[in-house]
């Protein structure tokens, strides 16, 4: 389970990119180390990315 | 495709000022959701009373609970505790009841393990019944709070097994009815894409095939909203994490 965690920027993107590409609604990703500097750096590397998100919470009701 | 981000909340040794600046920042960020697991035989925070912390301090993100073990709750005040914390949060609640799987957790609580899936069917009909404002026994008055919206917050029901899939219909015995609000979700830990693939085919043609006894299932089933969740660890050149 170790070993199948992505670490670097590009396989967390790549991993974000596969699942938008099958078409999923919704994707959750958990953060491992409860740091302050891993929660910006991944703020920074999705709002960085190619692929569009949403943001607006308000979308389901 | 929609962005959540799971709190820290079962993460050994976080304390309670993390878990709430943890909040703050995804508000402030790109995602769209904060997700919290439920445990009972593991020290992590309680899920309901850690998004109803959060959501006093966030004003526009969703909160959820990725997968709360409804089986081991008292029906009642469950439906109560989600009906408050909707409030609270302004409609902000999804809430993702689940039967649950450890038996730890069961001789904990204390609650029946078996059977619990039979028990998770009728908590959904007296939660749904609860939240429309209707009395959820004879002779009783009503339990709910005036929802934020009709029927009550918004509920996920995963799973891929037709019975999972079958947990959809409990409302057809509760009217009125907004079960267009219940939708299968997928729930998993590290699985991957390729695997994804196959189940998201499995759970179509169930849902294609399945009867459509009630109209509310028709329109649930043909678009099941597809969920996933992975972990991840950024790692930091600079130090060691």
């Amino acid at each position: 389970m170790t070993r199948s965690i992505p670490t670097s920027p590009q396989a967390i993107q790549e991993r974000i990119l596969a699942f938008a590409e099958t078409g999923m609604d919704d994707l959750i990703l958990w953060l491992c180390v409860p740091d302050p500097g891993q929660f910006e750096r991944f703020t920074e590397l999705v709002t960085k990315s190619p692929f569009r998100f949403e943001k607006s919470a308000r979308k389901w009701l | 495709m929609l962005i959540g981000i799971g709190l820290p909340a079962t993460i050994p040794g976080v304390k309670g000022p993390d878990i709430l600046e943890w909040d703050r920042r995804a508000d402030s960020g790109p995602f769209s959701s904060l997700r919290i697991i439920d445990r009972l035989v593991y020290p992590n925070f309680e899920p309901l009373v850690t998004l109803a912390a959060a959501a006093g301090g966030t004003r526009r993100i969703r909160l959820m609970s990725t997968i709360l073990v409804a089986p081991l709750r008292n029906t009642g005040h469950l439906a109560k505790q989600a009906a408050s914390l909707d409030a609270l949060s302004g409609g902000r609640l999804t809430l993702r009841p689940g039967i649950g799987r450890r038996k730890d957790a069961f001789q904990a609580a204390p609650a029946r393990f078996k059977n619990r899936g039979r028990l998770f069917k009728q908590q959904l009909e007296w939660m749904r019944c609860i939240w429309s404002g209707q009395s959820p026994a004879d002779g009783l008055g009503t339990a709910g709070l005036q929802p934020i919206r009709s029927g009550g917050s918004e509920v996920l029901i995963g799973g891929y097994s037709p019975t999972a899939i079958q947990r959809v219909d409990v409302g057809e015995k509760v009217k009125p009815l907004e079960a267009a609000e219940i939708q299968p979700a997928f729930a998993s830990w590290t699985a991957l894409p390729r695997n994804n693939g196959r189940r998201m085919a499995t759970l179509d043609s169930r849902a294609s095939s399945k009867p459509s006894t009630a109209p509310f299932a028709r329109t649930l089933l043909i678009r099941p909203r597809l969920t996933f969740e992975i972990t991840i660890v950024l790692r930091d050149r600079r130090r060691r994490i």
